[in-house]
């Protein structure tokens, strides 16, 4: 008789993390190479919380002094708790007309 | 009408005068390319967009100038991509019964633009480009 040995299970808990979509435009897409990042973070996150995950995962955004967010097409303040799926975007200063 | 577009805003197609028979003021602001900026010789433009939000924004702008100044129409077209020299990259247009409404509501118009729709602007000179308005940019 042949026993199997057991592989290991892994288990991940995803309960307490959630998924946010970021944009980058116009000088942040060029200098981070990148229009979008999407995120796997902890719940309860603000926009704050979120600008410095930002500046670790990309040490480039550290340089950009000057921009608003908008989540899902709206502007928001840095206190503002993100939600899944929320959409970020980072907007620099506009420029059109 | 708003729209933004990678063609050639051509005026000529938004001339329409017998439209608004109820109006006793039309104007038309046109945006367009100029040659320099800042003592630098610019040969061109880019525009770039966030569209989904731009239309959100700018839909929220003419809803409210629409009702404040009882416009009878206004319309914002703004052009993105490459736009060369003296080409319109922004036209507004707005009819209302009488003119300071008209003048009023394009000025509110555009400087909202400016401030908060997500549409931004690259200059192209002889030697180089420039993000305009980035603080982040040197330039």
């Amino acid at each position: 008789m042949e026993y199997l040995d057991h592989q290991p299970i892994q288990l991940i808990f995803l309960e307490n993390t959630m998924k946010i979509k970021i944009k980058f435009f116009g000088q942040h897409k060029e200098d981070l190479n990148k229009s979008e990042l999407v995120i796997n973070s902890k719940n309860n996150l603000t926009i704050n919380d979120l600008i410095e995950l930002l500046k670790i995962k990309e040490p480039n955004f550290s340089k950009f002094k000057s921009y608003a967010i908008a989540v899902n097409l709206n502007y928001e303040n840095s206190d503002y708790m993100l939600k899944e799926n929320d959409e970020v975007a980072i907007i620099p200063p506009v420029s059109g007309g | 009408m708003i729209s933004i577009t990678s063609h050639e805003i051509i005026l000529k197609k938004y001339l329409n005068p017998d439209n608004n028979p109820d109006s006793g003021s039309q104007l038309y602001f046109l945006g367009t390319t100029r040659n320099n900026n800042l003592g630098k010789q610019v040969t061109y433009l880019e525009y770039e967009t966030f569209e989904e939000m731009a239309l959100t924004k700018l839909n929220e702008i003419s809803e409210y100038a629409i009702g404040k100044w009882k416009l009878n129409q206004l319309d914002i077209i703004h052009r993105i991509g490459r736009v060369n020299i003296s080409e319109i990259s922004l036209l507004i247009i707005t009819s209302s019964a009488h003119r300071k409404e008209s003048f009023a509501a394009i000025e509110y118009v555009v400087d909202e633009l400016k401030k908060i729709v997500p549409i931004w602007k690259k200059e192209f000179y002889l030697d180089g480009s420039a993000w305009i308005g980035s603080a982040d940019n040197p330039n």
